[in-house]
């Protein structure tokens, strides 16, 4: 009976566990080379802003149908990609769920990490045959999570998500940072990710549901640092990322100088977590705090987006470098 | 708690030095002598009132001045907490299993009103106490009990619907309560997170479970995808005394050799860190956490 425990995979939570997981995976099996805000930026997966009307924790990874975002984000990075997901009710899942066990064991076995859905994201490191389990990898915790073969995919959401990686095409770098620039209008301008639910919105109307929940008050307290913290981290990758990217691309440093004050405005924001009790929460004396500095940020983005496009309407080439293999884009 | 007012007015007259009893107490409440006795017996043995009988007075007085009557006065739905704090504990087969059982009679005791409880069932829920799931235990325990069928209106990440359903029974799984129950709807059985039930309306139609096992066979459906537990084998000398291990069901494969199953992993480590068995023969990363487990502790006491 075979065994694969790949060790040297590790992960670690620092920001979306989808892209943590991601790093986890491609660095281990030497597809990328070099730290995480570098790949969040782009795969474009910093640029995902997601909130619910009620700031459920949900919204971190709420960010689209993961089909639709997660397989263009590898895409942007030239690396070949396959995912399965679905829901556990489905009649065959059964049927998905062995076949999903079969690849993921064929991918341990070629030294390759595979993205599952725990929840949140984590990274299957390894397997044994002996005891049917798998070993995964959440990035809080040094020590495995054991999932049986017959667990695969049940878990305490109603669906199941598994990602693998493969071979590697090199991009041109400036053409993969004009992608990712792409992206991040893209996300911007996209203000359902979700339908038909509209309680969570995306980009520009992520701010509005934000704002408006933290006006009402009746928010999820976690889910209120959870989504702060997350945000943070993304625009402090956006302006890492973008910094390091206006040293290939120099024109676009005026866009990396706006990144950076809303990463600043961010940081700000993370003063108004209150750690002192037992788990922190969002100080109630410092929502109006937040709120202004959100609405800083808003208006700040605005002209963000604004001077991407027009960087981006100077750019030669289709609308889209990287063109959806299939899904968005209609075949002709 | 009937005589509640009774005692009330006896402590009262106690206090104010009147020196009653039970011809007054009697007379008071237009109840028999010997009733009137046992409220007194009452006071003095399970509400340890320090009553002293002045035969010179013929009447009671206090000892001990400073005693106060314990607050007696109990809501229904503080009783139906309690009453299900006590299936809890009773249920309770961890750590200080003992003591919990004790303390589940005595909560049993408190709630005691004449009402067949039929709450002794092996599952255990674990709720924090919200009085909305509280109120919602209480309503699809008694639907349960009497094979009532029940509107609820459950909600989950798709929205909220309304549902009938024939609630069977209480399951704890991965940190969560879960009513299993049959589902007109789809028409099979389900398994509802009792967090997510919102709204209950227990209707006046009984259901029967055989013909649900009967409409449910109809159907199929994608199978089972509840999670399937772990399982440890391990090698005991002596052989465990009966089918259950610290509150594990355990099963017998071998002379000395036992199938455990498991959900909850970093539990089960504690449980075979602090019990006896000779042996844990699979699997093997179970080893490998217990392995790490036992080196945490020796780390620990290397630091003292």
């Amino acid at each position: 009976m075979a065994a694969v425990m790949l060790d040297h995979i590790r992960m670690k939570r620092e920001s979306k566990s989808f892209t943590d997981s991601l790093h986890a995976v491609l660095t281990a099996a030497n597809l990328f080379d070099g730290p995480k805000y570098r790949l969040s930026g782009l795969s474009g997966m910093a640029f995902k802003l997601s909130v619910h009307r009620k700031l459920l924790p949900l919204s971190v990874t709420a960010y689209g149908q993961w089909g639709d975002e997660h397989r263009p984000a590898v895409d942007r990075l030239g690396i070949f990609t396959q995912a399965d997901a679905g829901r556990t009710r489905h009649p065959t899942f059964l049927y998905f769920q062995q076949a999903a066990v079969r690849q993921v064991k064929t991918e341990l076995d070629q030294g390759r990490g595979v993205i599952y859905w725990i929840p949140e994201f984590g990274v299957i490191h390894g397997y044994d045959d002996d005891d049917e389990v798998f070993y995964i990898r959440n990035g809080w915790s040094d020590e495995s999570e054991i999932v049986l073969y017959d667990n695969f995919g049940l878990n305490v959401t109603p669906f199941w998500y598994v990602q693998t990686v493969g071979g590697k095409v090199d991009l041109p770098m400036h053409d993969q940072i004009v992608e990712s620039l792409r992206a991040a209008v893209l996300e911007w301008n996209t203000p359902y990710k979700t339908l038909p639910d509209r309680e969570i919105g995306s980009g520009r109307l992520a701010y509005t549901y934000w704002l408006g929940a933290l006006d009402a008050g009746d928010y999820d307290e976690f889910g209120a640092v959870y989504i702060l913290q997350s945000y943070v981290t993304a625009k402090r990758e956006i302006r890492d990322y973008l910094r390091e990217a206006a040293t290939f691309l120099p024109v676009i440093g005026g866009i990396a100088e706006q990144s950076t004050r809303i990463a600043g405005l961010a940081e700000e924001g993370a003063h108004c977590i209150d750690h002192c009790g037992k788990s922190p929460v969002i100080d109630r004396k410092k929502v109006a705090e937040l709120q202004k500095l959100l609405r800083q940020a808003l208006s700040l983005e605005e002209g963000f987006i604004k001077e991407i496009e027009a960087f981006l309407a100077g750019c030669k080439g289709p609308e889209k470098e990287a063109v959806p293999r299939w899904g968005t884009c209609s075949p002709r | 708690m009937s005589n509640l007012h009774r005692v009330r007015w006896f402590d009262a007259q106690v206090r104010a030095g009147k020196h009653p009893n039970s011809s007054r107490l009697a007379e008071q409440f237009e109840i028999s002598q010997r009733q009137a006795q046992r409220d007194i017996d009452y006071m003095a043995s399970s509400l340890g009132a320090p009553l002293r009988y002045v035969a010179k007075l013929r009447g009671y007085a206090y000892e001990d001045a400073t005693y106060m009557l314990p607050s007696l006065v109990m809501t229904e739905q503080e009783r139906n907490m309690l009453k299900f704090l006590a299936y809890r504990y009773e249920q309770y087969n961890y750590e200080n299993a003992t003591e919990m059982n004790r303390f589940a009679h005595l909560l049993h005791r408190m709630t005691e009103d004449g009402r067949s409880g039929s709450l002794e069932k092996k599952q255990m829920p674990a709720f924090g106490f919200d009085p909305e799931r509280v109120q919602s235990f209480v309503l699809l325990q008694n639907a349960m009990e009497q094979k009532c069928k029940s509107v609820i209106h459950y909600g989950d990440a798709e929205g909220e619907i309304g549902l009938v359903i024939h609630p069977y029974e209480w399951i704890y799984e991965f940190d969560a309560d879960y009513l299993a129950a049959y589902c007109e709807k789809s028409m099979e059985r389900r398994m509802f997170r009792l967090d997510r039930i919102h709204g209950i309306a227990v209707m006046d139609m009984r259901f029967d479970i055989g013909t649900d096992k009967q409409a449910a066979a109809s159907v199929g459906g994608a199978g089972n995808t509840r999670p399937k537990p772990f399982r440890a084998r391990l090698r005991f000398n002596p052989e465990p005394g009966s089918a259950i291990w610290y509150g594990y069901a355990i099963e017998r494969i071998e002379p000395f050799v036992y199938d455990i199953e498991f959900y909850d992993i970093p539990l089960f480590v504690k449980q075979l860190l602090c019990s006896e068995w000779s042996e844990l023969l699979s699997p093997k990363w179970l080893k490998m956490k217990l392995a790490e487990a036992a080196r945490a502790v020796l780390r620990r006491v290397d630091h003292e």
